[in-house]
Order: structure tokens, then sequence, then C-alpha cells
């Protein structure tokens, strides 16, 4: 190799690592040294699992829906898994856990934060996914803007529960479906909810109507 | 810095000055990609326009929806025909969904409502039409009550033939798929966006799912003080920058 190669090289290298060490200050996030582990895996840990339940509300259904929807925010201290909820047949006559994703199956939409547990081992009488949507073939060419893909719901048989972190059922994400609605839900009531956990057991959450 | 020490040892005053033009060519590269990479993000996904503080998306060239004409249903009555076109001087809002959707759609309708009790006395001059993507469950006596337990005076859209439902969402760019489950029952997938019609016909603003109320409503106010601006000029028909 010539030496003006050799040099042609070496200012190509350094101006490589510069300008990614450059960029890279712009966009990288500090690493941060959480310490939250994945889903817990059956260990018995010293403390009595727990989870906290934040914000649960559910909004006012249009009066001809026999659909409603539940929101909030769950965080495990020790990690843990949603596996179902339940209302009183009085409110709906069944309910399921959804997660609004893009029907092309790249996953939930305009809300990061942790992946939904739909391939657990422990699947629960609640599944019922049978088939996703395929991504249209139809479709007008571009799409208008990132995120406005086809979406869709669908049935999720758990929702993982990473210790120490906050997990949003808010709208464009996951939510509790309550079907079959017996009456409108109007603003100001409330309902009983019971969540069950894997490791925390049932418990009984309750919900306040509003609009938004 | 990391200096080139790879390929020599001798001559060390002449890379002393090869290593003052590699700091300067380093400096002017590193600007320039980092300066490219941000301004292609930009151009490239958010949409919005430091000019003007609009939210939504303006598309360029902008969509021309006034030749779509669909049936707009009302309970006991025949179907009308409705251009998706707003009266003279108002908006139109254009949400294709579904009422059996207990998430998007609603939270959708909910952040408008909650939109025009900020704008006031202006939301009087924004119309809505939800257009149905799911006809056979979201009939005459279902889809008017619906759209009206979020809006008063909404247009309810709703046609049985799948073409002309389809040629309504081209020209909008939006899209719709039925797909049939193995229990009798079917599941529903559509865009998600809600587009923002002005009184020529014109797509003014798309506004991607989630958006919040706040900025629907400063998007309407802006989007309205441009109809007036268009109506009091005359020939002017471009945004204003």
């Amino acid at each position: 190799m010539s030496r003006r190669s050799h040099w042609a090289a070496a200012v190509a290298l350094s101006v490589l690592t510069l300008t990614a060490v450059g960029c890279g200050s712009d966009v990288t996030t500090s690493t941060e040294s959480t310490t939250s582990s994945p889903a817990a895996t059956g260990t018995s840990a010293p403390v009595t699992a727990d989870v906290t339940v934040g914000d649960p509300w559910a909004r006012t259904s249009p009066m001809s829906s026999e659909l409603g929807a539940v929101y909030l925010t769950l965080t495990s201290n020790t990690g843990d898994t949603l596996l179902g909820a339940a209302v009183p047949t009085s409110v709906a006559g069944s309910t399921e856990i959804h997660e609004t994703a893009m029907a092309d199956g790249t996953g939930t939409t305009m809300m990061p934060g942790t992946t939904a547990g739909d391939d657990t081992s422990d699947t629960t009488e609640m599944t019922q996914m049978t088939q996703m949507t395929e991504p249209p073939g139809t479709m007008g060419g571009d799409s208008p803007m990132p995120g406005s893909g086809e979406m869709e719901m669908r049935p999720i048989s758990s929702l993982d529960l990473p210790a120490g972190e906050a997990v949003a059922l808010e709208p464009g994400g996951y939510h509790i479906m309550l079907i079959d609605l017996v009456a409108p839900l109007v603003a100001g009531d409330t309902l009983e909810v019971t969540l069950t956990f894997e490791r925390a057991g049932e418990q009984v959450v309750t919900v306040t109507v509003r609009d938004s | 810095m990391p200096s080139p020490d790879r390929p020599h040892r001798s001559r060390r005053r002449r890379w002393r000055h090869v290593g003052v033009i590699v700091v300067a060519l380093v400096v002017v590269l590193v600007a320039g990609a980092c300066g490219s990479t941000d301004e292609g993000s930009t151009a490239g996904t958010a949409p919005e326009a430091s000019t003007d503080a609009l939210e939504g998306l303006r598309r360029d060239p902008p969509l021309d929806v006034s030749t779509v004409v669909l049936p707009e249903v009302r309970e006991g009555e025949a179907d009308q025909p409705f251009t998706l076109v707003p009266q003279p001087g108002n908006l139109l809002f254009v949400y294709f969904g579904y009422t059996h959707c207990p998430d998007l759609c609603p939270t959708t309708l909910a952040d408008l409502r909650k939109a025009f009790r900020e704008l006031g006395p202006d939301a009087a001059r924004i119309e809505t039409a939800f257009v149905t993507v799911d006809p056979q469950r979201d009939t005459a006596s279902v889809l008017p009550s619906y759209l009206s337990s979020f809006v008063d005076g909404g247009h309810a859209i709703r046609v049985d033939d799948p073409a002309a439902l389809q040629a309504a969402e081209d020209a909008f760019l939006a899209s719709s798929t039925i797909t049939p489950l193995e229990d009798g029952t079917y599941s529903v997938s559509h865009t998600a966006f809600s587009s923002i019609v002005d009184d020529t016909g014109t797509v003014v603003a798309e506004w991607p799912f989630g958006i919040s109320p706040d900025s629907m409503a400063s998007d309407l106010r802006i989007l309205l003080d441009e109809t007036d601006r268009d109506r009091a000029g005359g020939s002017s028909t471009t945004a204003p920058a």
C-alpha cells in the first residue's frame, strides 16, 4: 500500500470515528443502570409481590356502543404478569386485555414501553388470538405519516410487568376491553375491576368513568 | 482525538501539518454530517412547520378530495349524498373508523370534543364526518347516535359498496381491512389519522392518532384564520408562510 493511500485511509478513519462521536453525543441517551430485571421467572423473592395501580379510568361509552375501555398504570415491585381482568356481569358480559398495534404486527404504536407478553408460556383461557391481520395489499402507496398505517386491536393473553417499571394501559396502547356492556358508562360512575396477576394474585380496582 | 499513527513513524513535522488538516476536515465533516441528519429528520418525520406551528401534517402537493361523495345516513330517513367539503368558511374533520372500536376511535372523537370546548364559538365552524369502515355493523340506527355521543350535528357516513368506500379512502390516503376470523366474527384494521378539509375540498392538515386536544384546537385556529384570509384575499390560494 502506498504512503498516499495509507494517509487517505487514516484520514477517512479518523473522520468516521469523529463523525460518529460527534453525532453520537447528540442522540445517545445516557445509559441508565437500572436494575429492573425482565419478567419474573418464578424465583422465590423474599418480598411480597405487589402491584401498584395508578389512575384507573374508563371512558364514557357512546350510547349505542356495547364496548368500553379501561385504562390504568401498573407497577410491580417484584416483576409480575397481568393474566386477566374481570368485571361483574352487571357491568359487562366479558372482558379482554387488548393491544392496539400496527396491523402488520410491528407492535404497539404511539406507546413505547414494554412489549406485550402474548408469547409467554402460561397462556390462559383468555387467549383467543386466532389470526393477525395481514398488511393491506391494496393500501394506496405512501402512508401519510409515520405511525399512520392500519392499526388493529388484538387480544393478548398476558402482559409482562417488569419490576419497578410503570406499564401504562393507555389509549393507543393496551386497554382492558369491556364487551357487551349492560348499560352505557356514564361520567362519574365507578365500576370494580378484578385484576389477576401471576404472583400478586387478585386485586380489585375501583375505576372511575370520565370523558377522557 | 485519535491521530492517524499507523502509517509512519518519521516525518513528524509533516504529520503536524497533516494533523491540522485532519482536524479541519473532521470539524467540517462532523458539522456537515450532523447538520444534514437534523434536517433530514425534520423533513422526513416531524411535520411541525416552525413558520405556523401547525402540529398536523401539510402535504405538498395537497390532496384534493372535492369529488368524494358518499351517503350520509340518518335513522329512519333516506340516505342523502354528502360531499366531503364543508360549508364556505368552515372546516371539515374527517375520520375513517367504526363503532366497535373501543380505543382509537373514541379516543380521537373524545379529544376532538375537548378541542371544540377549547375553541368556544369557533367550534361551530368545524364540521365532523365519521366514515364507517364497518358498514355491516354500523347501520343507520347505530352510526348517527354513536357520533352524536361526541359531537353535535356530525355527518354519519356509510356506504355498502366496498369499492366506493375504498375509492374514498384512496382519496384521503386512508385504508381499512376486514379480516374474517375462525369463530365467524371478523377483525377490523384501519388507518387512525384524521384529515381536515377546507371549503375548497383540499386536505389542509392530517393529524396522527394521539395528537392532543390542545394541538387540535391550536391547529384548527390556525386553519380557520387561513380560511378567513383566503376568503378575504380571494386570489391567495396557498397557505401563507
